[in-house]
């Protein structure tokens, strides 16, 4: 009896401490202007509230909650380890969540299958591209649309808007997966995403791995990606100086929660976050 | 009443091996080890009706340790481990029979012997992977099966293909069985003088007695498991043991840390040999029954259905996944049907099982067990 | 006498040239960096120092021995670790184990010749005093490097479950464990934040100074590049480019053009 008396007391601790640590994604988005462009923060394309995940016995997130305003370009920051991939799959449904709730567009999506996530727009991109080797650039393309209803014309119109974006992606159209760059990889993993026509993209290191160069032409295509569809996207990037610069807003984790949370130009300018993440130049 | 006391016995044994694996403080655990301990003594005695059938499922859990080190540890797959069930069986036999050693010496011998065997025919088969590997074990079990068939059945046994009684594990016992028979004769005789009704305990002496034999085998193949479950885990654990599982998860990376896989490989053949050897000679020296029939590639099929119903790469999954099938198979189909038409009925049945297995516990019994565990300790913290 | 020799390399795969003729010179204790843009041949390069693949041509030494006299699981024999682009760690098993298979040669338990295997084979499969003594031997090794690079307290986790940067660094450590005289990271910054990409730097350059191994690292990340190298080659579609000190080439037109890209700010 004494025994669950203190498990209780430590469970209230428990709830007092995070409490204070959470972030009320109202009161983070109230910001809405951003270089001159208009981004509802009312308006939540993802809305993450006391989220808890495990694998096996390890706690991996510690009560996340955030928001994802409709349009905006939203960076998640943190070292390695705390949670950012982890986040990522629970929104797309390949972590189950033990506690808490995901809402895509305001209806919940934390008990529906990956496959019906997508279904409703919401694509993530996972961290190492995992493009299928031996399938040309455009079966891989095709690929990304059989989540969502499109007859061919629709899926040609698909494969079109992925090519303006990723024009390298037209010169190798028949050539197949394994024999493309590590950038080129990537970049046929993001415009495979797109062919599902998303209105929410989960990225999850983009520039792993790559040349800078490439890293460049990838960030610069996100960027006109959400000017010119208008498309969410939530963003994981350890190089997070690059990332924030092309972001509306950004959330830091750390072991597990949300710590911090603002506009992406404030977290840029503030000195704790640069010494921690940007490197402190 | 006995089916009843045997059943209510049964299910308790379960759920003290069940607790044992899944309660996490220290004292209660040792509880019911001591349990689960005290079931496995008393086991035979009281279930009596179960003991030849548990006694296969003993002889396949250590078929199933040494298929499971090759698969599930080393990653290479076998489709024709009853090839090696085989080799033991008839090495063993055969120093019986011609060269006249003990009986133990001789099962020991016959786990070596396979395992010899077994890392020489690695050689060639082990450069292959993947499917092309499967055929080729499969071509080994085709090769040895005809083999079996054709020659060694009659070089080894003459025309009969039976083991005699003297060199079968039960014979260790025969003269208990036979003074024990001669002393429930002569109650049986005062009782008829006294012409009173026969004690309570008349029954049960009188089914023990009947199946001495077979309760000899039970304790003298659990302890050889048991040990053979000691020598896995110690291998499993340390050089040999990690140098198979980093050559499983992945290949270059164990060559560049020094480890030659090629030798590994041979090594992982050769082990999982050397226990489908001792399950093989064990075999041999308890159901006596030796002709090709015994060694089909549906033992080999369900050895592997075992390894991956009970839990791939490890060996409570690979004892689990053996009774599991054999009390399926030997007890509760019977069971319901107890008629021939039953029977077929029954195969299907297990058939069913095996897929459904597949479907809802994709890694096995044991992973079922493990997730229950964590499940459990998570609540409490 | 350079500690690695290239000469003349070539490698071809069927009739793509994914290494074509390169020349290479590593002097024993320093850092050098091979950079190039994606798909140039710097992980193949990799393979063929470590004998995975054949090379077509060209010939390799290492400390004046013949590489190519070599098996891929002798490699490590002459002081050669490396690690992976895309981690090849042992993904079923622990952080402890993935160190432990790292020890593979050095555990011994019986170390008489000729039949020391089989006799070490014995006393393992019993548990053996001699197998306590070097298990017990190897663990406190493996917590040592994993306190020389920070990651003590996650030593029986899965491998699997953790995070990219983390199984980066791992195998770094499975890598050192092996206690190599030349080491070659593939990318070993990928999946790290720039604050951890700082440390990483410092920790390379202690490797270098305190335990004096020669390093070679394929690395993206300039910053980290420049701050730590004092050699640098260039590999573009499989030929060198350019090479020489970090400032020379950071200002060498051809590397510009063809992978740093121009800098707008």
């Amino acid at each position: 009896m004494a025994q669950e008396k203190s498990g209780l007391n430590e469970a209230i601790n428990e709830t007092v401490d995070w409490e204070t640590l959470v972030i009320e994604p109202s009161k983070i988005c109230r910001a809405p202007k951003l270089d001159g462009e208009e981004v509802d923060s009312q308006n939540l394309a993802l809305k993450l509230n006391n989220i808890d995940a495990y694998y096996g016995k390890v706690q991996a997130l510690r009560r996340v909650s955030f928001g994802v305003p409709t349009g905006a370009i939203v960076s998640l920051l943190g070292a390695n380890g705390a949670g950012k991939s982890t986040t990522l799959r629970v929104i797309s449904g390949m972590v189950k969540a033990a506690n808490g709730d995901v809402e895509l567009f305001g209806e919940k999506i934390v008990h529906i299958s990956p496959e019906k996530i997508v279904a409703r727009g919401l694509i993530h991109v996972p961290e190492g591209r995992q493009v299928f080797p031996e399938l040309t650039v455009e079966e891989n393309l095709k690929i990304g649309s059989y989540s969502v209803k499109q007859n061919n014309k629709e899926r040609a119109e698909s494969i079109d808007i992925v090519y303006t974006f990723f024009p390298k992606l037209k010169q190798r159209r028949n050539q197949i997966g394994q024999t493309l760059s590590g950038g080129e990889q990537q970049m046929l993993a993001i415009g495979r995403g797109l062919m599902a026509k998303p209105k929410v993209l989960l990225l999850d290191e983009p520039s792993l791995g790559l040349a800078p160069v490439i890293v460049k032409e990838i960030f610069e295509m996100l960027k006109n990606l959400n000017k010119q569809t208008g498309m969410t996207i939530l963003l994981v990037e350890q190089n997070a100086s690059k990332a924030l610069k092309i972001s509306h807003f950004g959330f830091v984790l750390e072991t597990g929660k949300i710590v911090m949370g603002d506009k992406a130009q404030v977290l840029l300018a503030n000195e704790d976050i640069k010494k921690a993440y940007l490197g402190g130049h | 009443m006995t089916t009843f006391i045997s059943t209510i016995f049964g299910l308790a044994g379960m759920l003290f091996f069940f607790l044992a694996f899944i309660k996490d403080k220290p004292s209660t655990k040792r509880t019911y080890k001591m349990l689960a301990g005290a079931f496995i003594l008393l086991f035979p005695f009281i279930m009596t009706s179960w003991v030849q059938g548990i006694n296969t499922a003993l002889v396949y859990a250590i078929l199933a340790i040494g298929l499971n080190i090759l698969l599930g540890n080393a990653g290479q797959i076998s489709l024709g481990h009853a090839a090696f069930y085989a080799v033991g069986a008839y090495i063993s036999s055969a120093l019986v029979l011609h060269a006249e050693l003990p009986l133990f010496l001789s099962i020991l011998l016959a786990g070596i012997g396979t395992a010899i065997v077994g890392f020489l025919l690695g050689t060639p088969v082990l450069r292959l992977k993947g499917h092309f590997l499967g055929i080729a074990t499969l071509g080994l079990h085709v090769l040895i099966y005809n083999l079996v068939k054709d020659k060694l059945k009659g070089v080894v046994f003459g025309a009969s293909a039976k083991m005699p009684e003297v060199h079968k594990i039960s014979y260790l016992t025969k003269s208990w069985e036979y003074s024990l028979k001669n002393s429930l004769s002569s109650l049986d005789y005062q009782i008829e003088i006294l012409g009173k009704s026969k004690p309570f305990y008349y029954d049960f002496v009188d089914t023990i007695t009947k199946s001495i034999g077979q309760i000899t085998e039970y304790f003298i193949i659990f302890v050889i498991l048991v040990l053979l479950v000691y020598m896995a885990r110690n291998i499993l654990r340390t050089k040999v043991g990690r140098a198979l599982a980093a050559l499983r998860d992945s290949e270059v990376a164990a060559r560049m840390l020094g480890v030659n896989i090629a030798i590994f490989k041979n090594i992982a053949f050769g082990l999982s040999a050397f226990y489908a050897g001792i399950a093989g000679a064990i075999y041999a020296h308890t159901t006596g029954a030796l002709d090709e029939t015994s060694f089909e590639l549906t033992i080999s099929l369900m050895i592997l259905a075992m390894i991956i119903i009970g839990g791939i790469a490890t060996i409570q999954g690979a004892i689990i996944g053996a009774f599991f099938f054999q009390v399926l198979n030997m007890q509760v189909i019977p069971l319901i049907f107890s008629s021939g038409k039953g029977q077929m009925l029954g195969s299907t049945i297990m058939g069913l099982c095996v897929v459904l297995a597949v479907i809802f516990v994709p890694k096995g019994i044991v992973y079922m067990l493990w997730q229950m565990k964590i499940k459990l300790t998570q609540k409490r913290s | 006498m350079a500690l690695l020799e290239i000469k003349d390399l070539v490698m071809r795969f069927g009739g793509l040239t994914a290494i074509d003729h390169l020349n290479m010179k590593i002097e024993e204790g320093t850092i050098v960096a091979l950079i190039g843009p994606n798909g140039a041949g710097k992980s193949t390069f990799f393979n063929c120092v470590t004998r995975i693949y054949e090379v077509t041509n060209g010939e390799l030494y290492f400390n004046n021995e013949d590489l190519r006299k070599y098996d891929p699981h002798e490699i490590i024999k002459l002081g050669i670790a490396r690690s992976f682009q895309n981690l090849e760690l042992f993904d079923n098993l622990t952080v402890l184990n993935n160190l432990l298979v790292a020890q593979h040669l050095k555990i011994k338990p019986v170390k008489t010749p000729g039949v020391g295997g089989i006799l070490s084979f014995f006393s393992d499969m019993f548990l053996l005093p001699s197998t306590k003594k070097v298990e017990k031997e190897a663990v406190m090794e493996a917590l040592k490097i994993l306190d020389l690079l920070g990651l003590r307290g996650i030593e029986n986790l899965l491998v699997s479950i953790l995070p990219y940067g983390t199984r980066k660094l791992i195998e770094l450590a499975r890598a050192l464990i092996t206690k190599p005289k030349f080491l070659m990271l593939d990318e070993p910054a990928a999946g790290l934040n720039e604050k951890e990409k700082k440390e990483l730097g410092i920790l390379l350059k202690r490797i270098r100074d305190e335990l004096g191994i020669t390093l070679l690292v394929i690395e993206h990340d300039m910053s980290l590049v420049m701050s730590i190298s004092e050699y640098i080659y260039v590999l573009s579609f499989g030929k060198p480019i350019a090479e020489g000190k970090p400032s020379e080439v950071q200002n060498n037109p051809a590397v510009i053009e063809a992978y740093l890209g121009k800098e707008e700010e």
